[in-house]
């Protein structure tokens, strides 16, 4: 395997040295590398230090997929302790960066977490934590939730 | 700060395909944005199922319905939950079809039909050209994915009277068709149809010449046969088997195997597993104990299917538990990870020499392997004046609670076709 280095820079200048098949995971950087196969810096523009930083650390982790169940267990303890360090603000971040980075297993995980937050929040508590205004009258949301009540809630669910 | 509504339209519906369908309202009811998002991404499409979301009818109303069964060493976590849906409930319903994410709700005197997408909140309104009280109904799609509704009569028992006619709806050209189909078999009429990739599957058996009872005498066929005793005819043996109406040919393929035959008024349902398989419920009756059986497809294309074993129980003496579900009723559907089934029926067995009116409930039995049965009430039954005096099945007396088979899949099929027009010419 080959142990050449890439550097990769953040918008804010930020560089970091990784090996190229660490840097191939983002796919952004794949197909750079296609075209060209000199270059060895990159400037991604539209991702900041702190957060590049922790796109790496997943594509370091998950730089050889092993097949084995014990390994994949292994992975997936990892993506579920690597996914509580943030909080959503921060997980908004990374899925943008994963989304221009092209990294999909990040973007996979990332929208699974994202997705598991709203399953279990209320649409106050949604609003809330996403940034989102409540553009509903409460006769429209009423009406809404009457729509859609055949659905039950998620919320409401029983937990063992 | 980054926000919901800094992530670009794609993401926020990638990230929607993971949230269960059960949150629709919550995520609807979140702001306008979200809602309208919803109708471009399906919700819960690429969400790991842990849960049964289905339609049933009960009491002739359309419920929405919740299955989730949590067991293990300590404890059991049994939530069944029903929820009548307001919005279908103008009219009394007898019946739902599930297919493509589409309902197809039969008015109780089947003068109206009533098609609608959940998901969409879409409605549409149907009017059957003829009707009559044992009409047989079926919604599936073609190979262009334009829906079909097939409707049919096929059956001359009724007091000896031949009621014969089948007909086809198309949702592009909103009209009725008359379809020439020659049938050599019989579908009974309480029968329901169960609709997988677009096609429509039933149980049926071979057709007796003439209205038969007691004594009358049946040409038997060469699989099909009738035993007799002194006094009259104990046991009909017809051939049974699974027919598959292909909505594209418009036509009923060949006979299809079934992993058993049946006697004459044993109780056979199916159900649907997933998308892409068909489950059948067989109860052998014997004098007293039954034995309920349940197969699942492993293959299965119009022209061909195949069966494996799902679950066979032997239920304790119905005598004593009272539940022997009925030819009409006994509509179930199957938790594949907890291996159990859940039929729905009218509780209690009731002796035919001490008929009596009494309270009796809706239920869900829930039953699995090792013994393992557990019933839920759903509420009283109404019970129905006019029954018949032969009867020796609660749910001829009370209206039986019917489910949908199939989990509830979300579509986007429209069923608004002047929206539909307006997005072609957009």
């Amino acid at each position: 395997m080959s142990s050449n280095k890439i550097v990769l820079t953040s918008s804010d200048g930020e560089s970091f040295e990784v090996e190229e098949v660490v840097a191939r995971k983002l796919q952004i950087v794949g197909h750079m590398l296609e075209d060209d196969c000199v270059i060895n810096e990159i400037p991604l523009q539209n991702v900041t230090g702190d957060i590049l930083s922790m796109v790496i650390e997943y594509c370091k982790t998950h730089v050889d997929e092993e097949e084995s169940e014990e390994a994949q267990t292994k992975l997936k303890t990892w993506d579920e302790e690597f996914m509580k360090k943030f909080d959503i603000k921060t997980l908004l971040q990374i899925i943008l960066a994963a989304n221009y980075l092209n990294v999909k297993g990040l973007l996979d995980l990332v929208s699974q977490t994202i997705a598991d937050t709203i399953k279990d929040y209320t649409p106050e508590q949604i609003r809330e934590v996403f940034g989102v205004e409540n553009d509903y009258t409460e006769e429209e949301e009423a009406e809404v939730r009457k729509e859609n009540a055949w659905a039950f809630d998620e919320a409401d669910t029983p937990k063992p | 700060m980054t926000r919901m509504c800094d992530l670009p339209p794609e993401l926020v519906g990638m990230i929607f395909t993971k949230i269960p369908i059960t949150s629709i309202r919550t995520v609807r009811s979140t702001c306008k944005l979200w809602k309208a998002l919803t109708k471009d991404w399906v919700l819960g499409k690429g969400a790991a199922r842990e849960q049964f979301l289905g339609f049933m009818t009960m009491d002739s109303k359309v419920c929405s319905l919740r299955f989730h069964l949590c067991r293990n060493e300590d404890e059991e976590l049994v939530d069944l939950s029903i929820k009548q849906i307001d919005l279908l409930n103008q009219v009394d319903i007898s019946k739902v079809f599930h297919c493509d994410g589409l309902l197809l709700c039969v008015g109780k005197d089947n003068s109206r039909l009533i098609v609608w997408n959940p998901y969409l909140g879409q409605t549409k309104w149907i009017v059957p050209k003829k009707i009559h009280e044992h009409d047989t109904y079926a919604l599936g799609y073609d190979i262009n994915r334009n829906h079909k509704i097939l409707r049919f009569l096929d059956n001359n028992s009724f007091q000896k009277k031949e009621c014969f006619g089948y007909e086809i709806y198309d949702f592009n050209s909103n009209s009725w068709r008359i379809l020439d189909v020659t049938s050599r078999w019989r579908i009974k009429f309480h029968q329901r149809s169960v609709s997988l990739k677009g096609n429509s599957y039933f149980f049926a058996d071979e057709k007796l010449g003439h209205c038969f009872s007691p004594g009358l005498t049946i040409e038997p066929n060469l699989s099909s046969k009738v035993e007799r005793v002194p006094g009259g005819v104990q046991t009909i043996y017809l051939e049974d088997f699974l027919l598959c109406f292909d909505f594209t040919r418009e036509k009923f393929g060949p006979r299809l195997p079934l992993p058993f035959h049946s006697k004459f008024n044993e109780t056979v349902t199916l159900s649907r597993v997933k998308e892409e398989q068909l489950a059948v419920l067989y109860q052998q009756k014997n004098k007293s104990s039954d034995i309920l059986h349940i197969w699942v497809t492993t293959s299965i294309e119009p022209n061909t299917l195949s069966w494996s074993k799902f679950l066979r129980v032997e239920m304790r003496p119905f005598k004593l538990t009272g539940v022997r579900f009925n030819h009409e009723a006994g509509s179930f559907f199957i938790d594949e990870e907890e291996k159990v089934v859940v039929v729905f029926d009218v509780d209690g067995y009731i002796y035919i020499y001490i008929r009596t009116k009494a309270t009796r409930y809706n239920t869900a039995f829930i039953i699995g392997e090792d013994g393992y049965s557990k019933s839920v009430s759903l509420g009283e039954a109404p019970y129905i004046e006019d029954t018949c005096p032969m009867s020796t099945y609660p749910s001829q007396m009370y209206c039986p609670p019917l489910v949908c088979s199939s989990s509830y899949f979300p579509s986007l099929v429209q069923l608004n076709q002047s929206r539909k027009r307006k997005e072609r010419d957009d």
